[in-house]
């Protein structure tokens, strides 16, 4: 048995990794925030934030006249904040400090945050308003409920996708240098059959997420068994390392909701539950993946901007 | 339930409620993010969907070694080289954010291309393609002129496609619109 505070401890804990990897990365990248690097300030700081609205663009403002001494001494304090929330994960002070470091260098690195550092940003939030309203259960609660909307809605897109269908997105994505690994096309272009039914079992396994708050443990445990594996997989052929951080931090509250749920529902409510959620979701997504025809990407189609290029020339390599 | 517990209920409750709001695909639904101050409350949770990245786009770059603006240029050079993925990239991967970056540059260089094409000179003004120039500038010391481009690769047999190329700058030096070419050279 989890409680509430462990639970959430736990995801204060895993959002602490995700933040010291992003750390790491920027400190080994450091160079790139120089004049010469992509992340350097002084230009990526021309862009007009007042089209933003009054609150949004006083906050960029505020971060954009960060000197980049002083945005570094923050990466410096956020390193000190974020050791020091992995030792007192229930201090709100902390909680809050992380995610107002974390919110300045999203505003200020604008151009490359991701899901992962957002997902981070989303649950210090909760956490933060958890602690300093003392309703760790409701955190916990509404964390749970997060981690299952997200997934759901990533499924559900897909399954409504034109493109998520035969193992198509698959090898579309790791085709890419960007977001793929030239190996794994090759086995999946070799395999068509393994590559479509992987494909559907990513879309279906993120779709039927939401049933984790209702099934029993020997189920639960391999749903997030395979969420785990599934980011690792990410991690390993797209590159996306800390969205298993991010995400797996989620995973402590879905346990915990997960026993409250059971313990509050009779036997056969939970099952009844379980089974019609799993039948809901499961059918949809089956009804999606059969109606909604496949479509192949234009010729000159890249990232769904489906429209007229105006090739110049034909690239010489 | 006391006091606090009601207050995170009301704050958790209208958050939630929100954030299913803003995964909604009409575009009126998207409206909180706009009066929402950090911006980032209310993330969008369909990552590559319901369009998955399809394909590359790569920024090329080549220059005029030495002084002499009126020399040959370079071969064209990849921006970012293609080092695969190493296993610690699971761990740590710490160019992530310049490839986004980069990436993300040259998307929106290209999509301003498609919404304003009449007005693709004043592209030069913009932060991606300053962001890029400055990068192609400091990769190319010494250079009298620096160029960089565009290309979409899609793989499976489909030819790469310039579909942007900058001017050629002087390194060091205003930009000199009026004696550059403005079409593709390839």
């Amino acid at each position: 048995m989890i409680t509430a505070a462990e639970a959430t401890a736990l995801t204060a804990r895993l959002c602490c990794v995700a933040r010291a990897i992003c750390l790491l990365e920027w400190a080994l990248n450091r160079r790139e925030m120089r004049p010469g690097g992509v992340l350097n300030w002084s230009i990526a700081g021309l862009v007009d934030f007042s089209a933003h609205g009054l609150v949004k663009s006083r906050l960029e403002a505020l971060t954009a006249r960060l000197s980049h001494r002083a945005f570094l001494a923050l990466l410096v304090l956020d390193g000190l904040v974020t050791t020091a929330l992995f030792i007192f994960p229930a201090n709100p002070i902390l909680l809050g400090a992380a995610a107002s470091l974390l919110l300045i260098q999203m505003k200020r690195h604008y151009l490359c945050y991701d899901g992962a550092d957002e997902a981070v940003f989303f649950c210090l939030m909760a956490l933060t308003v958890g602690k300093i309203t003392g309703a760790d259960r409701l955190t916990a609660w509404f964390i749970a409920a997060e981690a299952c909307l997200a997934y759901l809605v990533a499924g559900i897109y897909k399954a409504a996708s034109p493109f998520w269908k035969g193992g198509q997105a698959l090898l579309l994505i790791t085709r890419t240098r960007l977001f793929g690994r030239e190996d794994v096309a090759k086995i999946l272009r070799r395999h068509v059959r393994i590559t479509a039914a992987s494909e559907f079992a990513i879309v279906f396994w993120e779709s039927v997420f939401p049933i984790a708050l209702f099934v029993p443990p020997e189920v639960l445990i391999p749903i997030l068994a395979v969420g785990l594996f599934f980011h690792l997989s990410c991690a390993w052929i797209m590159g996306l390392n800390t969205f298993l951080w991010a995400f797996g931090a989620m995973y402590p509250c879905v346990i915990f909701a997960n026993q409250e749920l059971r313990s509050a529902l009779s036997p056969a409510t939970r099952d009844y539950l379980s089974i019609g959620l799993l039948l809901t979701i499961g059918g949809a997504v089956a009804l999606l993946t059969a109606l909604v025809p496949r479509l192949r990407p234009l010729k000159n189609d890249y990232l769904g901007q489906v429209g007229e290029l105006a090739p110049t020339a034909p690239a010489t390599r | 339930m006391t006091t606090g517990e009601i207050v995170a209920a009301a704050i958790f409750g209208i958050w939630f409620s929100l954030t299913v709001m803003v995964q909604l695909p009409w575009s009126w639904c998207k409206l909180p993010r706009k009066f929402e101050p950090s911006g980032h409350l209310f993330p969008g949770w369909h990552f590559f969907s319901p369009k998955p990245i399809i394909a590359d786009i790569e920024v090329m770059y080549r220059w005029v070694p030495g002084p002499d603006p009126d020399a040959a240029p370079t071969e064209w050079v990849d921006l970012v080289p293609n080092c695969g993925r190493p296993a610690r990239h699971v761990l740590i991967h710490a160019h992530r954010r310049t490839r986004k970056t980069i990436f993300h540059c040259a998307h929106q260089l290209i999509l301003a291309l498609q919404a304003f094409p009449e007005r693709r000179r004043d592209l030069c003004l913009t932060v991606p393609y300053l962001l890029l120039l400055d990068r192609v500038s400091s990769l190319c010391p010494g250079a009298a002129c620096v160029q960089f481009r565009i290309d979409i690769l899609r793989h499976g047999g489909h030819p790469a496609v310039t579909v942007f190329t900058s001017l050629s700058h002087a390194v060091d030096s205003e930009v000199e619109s009026g004696e550059l070419e403005l079409e593709a050279v390839s």
